[in-house]
């Protein structure tokens, strides 16, 4: 009888797994999308001749 | 000026007439499924390839004005039941649900290629359009017929996009064949958003697929001024488009039609085309359930007609220079003797060319590496501007979006087979335009994945990345283009392109202008002879193609001088070697000089 009040572990780990993984999901897609987009304006932007040259004009080394 | 936009004008709308009655039975065997904007490009590039066809196997007998005007009007007289047919099309059709942000950019940049290509093209013979689109077709309709020049071992290539600058220029002119990559790139895009439509994308979205392979400044250089990598690219995009969705026999006839066009515009069809078949067996088996005899029967279906249609090209180089592919593969060259080209010439082309496609390298990790390097570092593959921010930041979300679909599933696989390749071979970023579209097609897929999660910091993330990825690239191809676009304003302007970029241009204009010049003889294997207006005969290609056997050098060529025919000589100091003709030189007269460059004239 008392083994009916013990909660069946696979019932509630699976949930909660799949809760886990709806919530990182998002933070997973902007984190990528960040990194890329950062990535890009450092490498593309800023790294490239016109960047320098912009950057040495304002005074920024 | 107006005459040469006129000529432009007239010669490319023609060209597009006479395409569509080339290609009038095109439309009628394409699935139900296409659009009528599709079934009108899909007409246009087929017609295009076909009335390409007709033109280089008349062109073998004669390449003149008037051969050229007869095939042209047979083939705008077939037009015309089209034409009526498309005229009588309800107007609803052709409404588009397209957004403002992406029709903004397409319209941009076609608009900036149909400015642009009115302007001179200019430049030295490192400029593959100066060395060779441009040169063979101007030389072929001199000559009066399609010869490859030997030497320039490249006018052997496959000759599609050729054939069709050496029709523009019979019609319209100089400016023509530049201003003909309007109709090759509005074609190009069509065949994106097709492949995004087939992909699972709706209309707004598969738009947005095309704006943002419009913005890419690594695709955007394969499609103007003689550049011919887009049509290329198309022609394989619109065979995968087919071949991945063909429902039966006729599907099957337009993939072999769309493969054999790739083959007969670059020798990377060769590559391409077996990777197609073999893809498009794969999805008809998996996406239709149909027997592997019947997948087999068609892709033997396909594969026939695909080489009946390259076949003339290769035919022709095997009769002529001995070898079907010229100049021949690296592991061919000490096996099969050639006309024109030593094995050691050879070996030094490919070297140059492997040296050069070598792009970050070719280990396991600098494959992994691609997407990245493509992304941040595509001046390493010769590709600057590059393709964009989207490609990475959202099409790996892409493919998992697309994850049920049989054919993005299959176009991807495609894709990465094709990245796959380039990657073992030449890395050079122009040979790779067929993949772009389709990182294109799954970022907007992926974008539209993303949207589905739906947080404002989301949408605000993507909408940065998709605008800086546009503005980034936009800006590229605008200031790309910029030299050009204010030369077809300003014609002063466009004299001093004219004046500072092309070399010896003195000598060019005193040889175009004398009327007792029958015949130059060149030395120097970097002059750009595609400002020469008068024959010539110039012994020496840029990669070491050799065109008397009995010369092997400037002063031997000097000693037989009466036989050669020639009545001039054009000898210039140039960054592979010095003046050629020693001074006072018997039988010669020094009849003009200046900076770097002397013309004499045999006595």
């Amino acid at each position: 009888m008392e083994s009916r009040f013990i909660p069946d572990p696979a019932s509630t780990v699976k949930p909660t797994i799949r809760t886990l993984w709806r919530n990182l999901w998002p933070i997973i897609i902007d984190l990528w999308v960040a990194s890329v987009l950062l990535l890009f304006i450092a490498i593309r932007v800023i790294g490239s001749n016109t960047g320098k040259h912009l950057l040495q004009a304002l005074g920024i080394h | 000026m107006l005459l040469l936009i006129v000529g432009a004008l007239f010669a490319v709308t023609i060209l597009a007439v006479a395409a569509f009655g080339a290609g009038f039975w095109i439309a009628d065997l394409l699935p139900p499924s296409f659009s009528a904007i599709e079934r009108l490009a899909f007409t246009l590039l087929g017609g295009l390839g076909i009335l390409s066809l007709a033109l280089f196997l008349i062109g073998q007998l004669a390449f003149t004005r008037a051969t050229i005007l007869g095939t042209v009007a047979v083939f705008v007289f077939l037009s015309i039941r089209s034409i009526r047919r498309l005229l009588l099309v309800q107007p609803a059709v052709w409404k588009m649900q397209v957004g403002a942000i992406p029709a903004a950019v397409i319209v941009l940049v076609l608009l900036t290629t149909a400015v642009a290509g009115l302007a001179e093209i200019t430049g030295h013979s490192g400029n593959d359009a100066i060395a060779y689109h441009l040169l063979g077709p101007k030389v072929w309709l001199q000559d009066g017929m399609i010869r490859p020049l030997p030497e320039v071992s490249t006018t052997a290539f496959p000759a599609t996009s050729e054939v069709l600058f050496g029709a523009l220029y019979a019609l319209g002119g100089q400016r023509a064949p530049s201003f003909s990559a309007l109709l090759t790139l509005a074609c190009f895009f069509v065949v994106a958003y097709s492949l995004a439509r087939a992909a699972g994308l709706d209309e707004r979205g598969s738009w947005w697929a095309v704006a943002f392979t419009a913005s890419m400044p690594a695709v955007y250089i394969g499609a103007h001024s003689g550049f011919i990598d887009v049509l290329y690219a198309a022609f394989i995009l619109a065979a995968a488009r087919v071949g991945f969705e063909a429902g039966g026999q006729s599907g099957f006839i337009l993939f072999g039609l769309f493969c054999g066009l790739g083959m007969a515009t670059k020798y990377t069809g060769l590559a391409a085309v077996p990777e197609l078949v073999c893809f498009a067996a794969i999805s008809q088996y998996f996406g239709r359930q149909i027997q592997k005899v019947s997948v087999l029967k068609y892709a033997v279906l396909a594969i026939l007609i695909g080489a009946v249609i390259a076949s003339p090209y290769y035919i022709r180089n095997w009769i002529l220079l001995g070898c079907p592919i010229y100049p021949p593969p690296p592991f061919f060259a000490n096996q099969v003797p050639v006309k024109f080209f030593s094995p050691e010439s050879l070996h030094k082309f490919y070297a140059y060319l492997y040296a050069r496609g070598s792009g970050l390298g070719r280990g396991l990790v600098a494959y992994f590496l691609l997407p990245y390097n493509l992304t941040y570092h595509t001046s390493n593959f010769n590709g600057a501007g590059g393709i964009g921010l989207t490609g990475l930041a959202f099409g790996p979300l892409g493919l998992f979006a697309a994850r049920s679909r049989v054919f993005a599933k299959v176009l991807a696989l495609f894709s990465i087979s094709l990245t796959t390749s380039w990657f073992l071979t030449l890395q050079e970023s122009r040979y790779l335009i067929p993949a772009y579209p389709v990182a294109a097609v799954f970022a907007a897929l992926g974008w539209r994945y993303v949207e589905s999660v739906r947080t404002s910091f989301t949408r605000a993330l993507c909408g940065m990345a998709i605008a800086c990825s546009l503005i980034y690239g936009l800006f590229m191809i605008e200031s790309s283009q910029w030299n050009h676009l204010w030369s077809v304003f300003s014609p002063s302007f466009a004299e001093k392109q004219h004046e500072e970029t092309i070399p010896y241009l003195r000598s060019f204009e005193y040889l175009n202008a004398d009327s007792t010049v029958n015949r130059v003889l060149v030395f120097d294997p970097l002059v750009p002879v595609y400002y020469l207006d008068k024959p010539y005969l110039k012994l020496f290609g840029q990669w070491g193609e050799q065109v008397l056997p009995e010369a092997t050098d400037a002063a031997q060529a000097l000693e037989e001088i009466g036989a050669l025919k020639v009545s001039h000589i054009l000898d210039v100091h140039s960054s592979v070697s010095d003046f050629q003709v020693p001074e006072n030189t018997p039988g010669l007269k020094l009849v003009f000089q200046a900076e770097n460059q002397r013309v004499y004239r045999v006595l």
